[in-house]
């Protein structure tokens, strides 16, 4: 950890102020952010409204702190999902190198030739549009990300003696999937976890801004963006409020990630006692 | 320590230490010894003695996290301890060529390997044009061995046996003809009928040019083949310095006895007598001689006052002072 | 007929049947590829050998000579073209994943590489006690005990198990790969290479380790090395190979007194002993580096290298198997009356003793 910069520092303390206000913010949240005329509309920034008014006087900095979990607890639901699934499949397609594997991981490289974004709108406008939809579908597409990176780490430990030791036990693949491999790819797959929390937040703001997935009043930032975009020029802190709330999380996420798989690549697992 | 001033090379009280995980160790204790003109100096010891890693900073590779604490290293009249990189780049290669283990890492996989000579000939000023470098690189593959020289001038890398990789670095090593050459454990990744052959090779070759070489390895039985002299090191300090049939014949430092007993051998059964025991741990050396937790003839002064080198024969050197009372005991 | 009672198991050990037996085995390395128009070239040809309890037996030779083939074929990780496999006469030719449990308990291995043997993540406990748990159902304080008895079964102490690979050095790390070994209660033992990453001071504990433990359980060990010195004084019987095939047959003795396939001839005046001698740098070697495209099928593999090659003979046909002795045998097309002949002249030639016994 010393050799941290101090980015990765402010980076994770904002990533802890985030998970606070998601998970106590509708607690201490200055006014009901449902509440209109809780001040006078297209108030600017103020003492009394920090990020100001928004077009039916609601307080847009309790919007913000409200709705952050509407964006974070999603993310971190549909990065999870894919942090799991993508990881038992990328281990035992590692670990079972047969010819199902590699066309397997053709069939993955034409997936994520797609472009996500268009194609989760198009199956969210077939499927209907709730949280739970969009959660399971940005989880669909992150997974076999995590899939390539976690079989590309996972090639390098299957190949180890001790491994072989295992197989030779007549041990099952998945016995040796999660005894002896996962405990070695452990930190690839937290940093996938937490760089695509990072994009589903981003992926999740997009969707709502595009209206695919909060529905008004929901204080959802990307709705509260398009909410605001009409009035940009006239209430900017409409936009500013919830943009920087969405910047500050996904920039903090990919700079935490950074910092950290720095500090996991660095560590050395193999020096032997001489 | 014999060393006159035509030394090709002289190490003297050369001390390093290197950063492992915020703990600093060290690697090489006071080392001194001198490399004379076309002789083969053998660095023995085992792993973590220090050797491979003193045998680099020597000639100016400080790996990030190391610190020279004292010590001259004396080449040409200079101290290369004190040059700066720049000058350094100017030595190596054409004065003094390092020879890692793995032959890989020497050879540009991307690059033919007849180009890679004809590079370094041409790099060096060594020939006039690349018709002559050429020419002179078939020549060089022909003295090293290579099998079809115009068929391996072709051929990258790794389209060449470990064996026939390492070849090709000693003939880059021979189109620099350098003063000094060091070898860290050039064979020891080698099949042993291939490194036999290389072994005649480079005996050949210093017969042929004259090189000085420091050859480092773990391995006693090569160190017997093809060294004049033998130095032999443990936990980053040498132990014995002996001409090679004195060292083998007369060992008089316990850990070099230990070390000979261990090596298995075809005609002569390893009996247990001067079996080294004991592990060296790096977190527990005694301020004194730090072969004594392991030593079967230690007394309590072993402990608390470090070894130096003393004269124990002719040209033969040992860091004991109880080694007259060894040889009684092993006669 | 001994009957030796093993956890729930009773095995009958016969005295008259070896224990393992390996008959006209050819394996080679399948390329998994949807086009595949040529059968690959196999790593082993028609090895033949056999292994008694309480035996060692060294297979010796150097990089390609198919050992490590051989002994993976053994474990179940590769399957043999050709030829059969039989374990206490039960074939064995499987992959791992399609033997009975009770044929694969009684076969472990010990691999070469101290840096990948064990789980770096895991404590010593927990690569020790897999074995256990999986081939006994042991858990708990029973467990517990039996790792101990196994660690101080290779001279180390229970602090041991609560350590990680890390903090161990090369020869410890292989001590407790033994033991891992031991803990299933082995027939017989795979040992790859498993002192050739050791510093040599380190290496004489383990072999003397592994005879104490052949002594005390009457495990068979198929012992893979590189250099014939070590196998000296460990094995009872040594097989050299070549290229996938087996050159000479015999005890230790046999071996390293005349007459000497060609091939193990040039392996022993290669090894480097330490008596500065110059004893290796004088041997007269008219061999050169081959190319590696110099492909040969069903011939001796030595063609190209041998000082004593007869054309259109050794490049034509596999040679023939010539029994020295009741132990020795050597695969060669030269009569050994001849090849006795042309050695004597040969050595008598060079300079300086060689490292091998005068007959």
């Amino acid at each position: 950890m010393a050799n941290q910069t101090p980015t990765f520092f402010i980076m994770t303390f904002v990533l802890v102020i985030h998970v606070i206000v998601a998970l106590t913010g509708v607690w201490w949240a200055p006014y009901d952010p449902f509440a209109m005329l809780s001040g006078k509309p297209f108030d600017p920034p103020s003492w009394a409204h920090w990020f100001g008014t928004d077009n039916l006087g609601r307080d847009v900095f309790s919007r913000v702190v409200y709705g952050e979990r509407f964006v974070l607890f999603p993310a971190l639901m549909a990065s999870g999902l894919a942090a799991v699934l993508g990881s038992a499949i990328g281990i035992i397609l590692a670990y079972k190198r047969s010819w199902a594997d590699l066309m397997g991981m053709r069939v993955v490289d034409l997936i994520l030739c797609l472009p996500s974004l268009i194609v989760i709108l198009i199956v969210l406008s077939v499927l209907g549009s709730n949280t739970v939809v969009m959660i399971l579908v940005i989880a669909f597409f992150f997974t076999w990300i995590v899939v390539q990176t976690v079989r590309s780490a996972a090639l390098s430990v299957v190949t180890e003696d001790f491994v072989t030791k295992a197989t030779l036990r007549g041990e099952s693949a998945w016995s040796v999937a999660f005894r002896e491999i996962l405990p070695n790819v452990a930190s690839t797959v937290f940093v996938e976890f937490t760089l695509r929390t990072g994009y589903a937040v981003f992926f999740m703001g997009a969707l709502s801004f595009l209206g695919y997935a909060a529905k008004p009043p929901t204080p959802e930032w990307g709705l509260m963006i398009n909410e605001g975009r009409a009035v940009i020029s006239a209430a900017p802190w409409m936009v500013l409020g919830p943009a920087l709330a969405l910047a500050s999380l996904v920039v903090a996420l990919g700079l935490f990630t950074e910092g950290l798989s720095e500090t996991l690549g660095l560590t050395s697992q193999r020096q032997r006692a001489k | 320590m014999i060393s006159s001033n035509e030394s090709i090379v002289r190490v003297e009280d050369f001390t390093v230490d290197y950063l492992d995980r915020r703990k600093w160790i060290n690697i090489a204790n006071r080392i001194s010894f001198a490399i004379e003109p076309g002789e083969t100096l053998g660095l023995a010891g085992e792993s973590g003695c220090g050797k491979s890693t003193m045998g680099f900073s020597l000639f100016g590779y400080r790996r990030p996290g190391s610190r020279v604490r004292s010590g001259r290293v004396h080449f040409e009249g200079l101290d290369l301890l004190k040059l700066s990189e720049r000058e350094l780049r100017s030595i190596r290669g054409p004065k003094i060529f390092m020879v890692p283990q793995n032959p890989a890492s020497t050879l540009t996989p991307s690059m033919r390997v007849g180009r890679q000579v004809v590079e370094t000939l041409m790099n060096h000023k060594i020939v006039a044009n690349r018709k002559e470098a050429e020419a002179k690189t078939l020549q060089i593959f022909e003295q090293v061995g290579l099998p079809r020289p115009d068929d391996v001038f072709r051929r990258y890398p790794h389209e060449l046996s470990g064996g026939q990789q390492q070849r090709v670095v000693i003939a880059i090593a021979l189109a620099c003809q350098p003063k000094l050459v060091v070898m860290d454990e050039p064979t020891t990744a080698l099949d042993v009928t291939t490194q036999a052959r290389i072994l005649r090779l480079l005996d050949s070759l210093k017969v042929d040019y004259g090189m000085s070489v420091l050859f480092i390895t773990h391995n006693l039985g090569v160190l017997a083949q093809i060294c004049d002299r033998v130095a032999v090191m443990y936990a980053g300090e040498m132990a014995e310095v002996a001409p090679t049939a004195e060292l083998f014949k007369n060992p008089r430092h316990p850990y070099t006895r230990g070390l000979i007993a261990a090596v298995p051998q075809l005609n002569r059964r390893n009996d247990g007598k001067e079996k080294l025991e004991g592990l060296l741990r790096r977190g527990e050396l005694p301020n004194g001689c730090r072969f004594a937790p392991r030593c079967r003839y230690s007394d309590p002064k072993c402990f608390s006052e470090s070894q130096t080198l003393t004269a124990v024969g002719q040209d033969h050197q040992a860091a004991c002072w109880r080694w007259q009372h060894v040889k009684e005991a092993t006669r | 007929m001994a009957a030796r009672k093993r956890g729930n198991e009773v095995t009958i050990v016969s005295g008259a049947r070896p224990l393992l037996e390996v008959q006209n085995l050819q394996i080679a390395y399948e390329k998994k590829g949807m086009l595949q128009r040529e059968e690959p070239a196999p790593a082993v040809w028609n090895a033949s050998f056999t292994l008694a309890a309480s035996e060692t037996l060294a297979l010796v030779g150097e990089s390609g000579s198919g050992k490590t083939t051989i002994a993976r074929s053994i474990a179940g990780l590769m399957i043999a073209r050709k030829g059969q496999i039989l374990f206490n006469n039960q074939d064995i030719n499987l992959p791992i994943g399609r033997r009975r449990r009770d044929l694969v308990r009684p076969i472990q291995y010990v691999f070469q590489n101290p840096d990948s043997s064990l789980n770096p993540r895991r404590k010593i406990s927990y690569s020790l006690g897999r074995p256990l748990e999986i081939f006994f159902g042991f858990s708990g304080q029973k467990k517990r005990d039996r790792m101990t008895e196994l660690l101080t079964s290779v001279d180390l102490d229970s602090n041991y198990l609560d350590r990680f690979p890390n903090q161990l050095s090369g020869g410890e790390v292989q001590r407790v790969a033994i033991a891992q070994a031991l803990a299933a209660e082995p027939q017989l033992l795979l040992c790859d290479e498993i002192v050739s990453a050791l510093d040599v001071s380190v290496q004489a504990n383990i072999l003397d380790l592994l005879k104490e433990l052949q002594k005390k359980h009457g495990i068979a060990y198929l012992f893979i090395a590189h250099d014939l010195a070590v196998v000296r004084w460990l094995a009872d019987r040594v097989v050299v190979l070549y290229q996938g095939r087996i050159m000479e047959s015999g005890t230790p003795e046999d071996i390293f007194t005349g007459p000497f396939q060609p091939y193990t001839e040039m392996l022993l005046e290669s090894i480097p002993e330490p008596e500065p001698d110059r004893s290796l740098l004088s041997a007269s070697d008219s061999s050169a580096d081959l190319l590696g495209d110099e492909g040969q099928r069903d011939c001796c593999p030595f063609v190209g290298r041998c000082p004593y090659e007869i054309e259109a003979v050794c490049d034509r046909e596999a040679p023939k198997v010539q029994n020295v002795s009741k132990t020795h045998a050597i695969h060669c097309h030269i009569p050994i009356a001849e090849l006795i002949q042309k050695q004597d002249s040969r050595n008598s030639g060079s300079d300086g003793s060689s490292a091998v016994e005068e007959r």
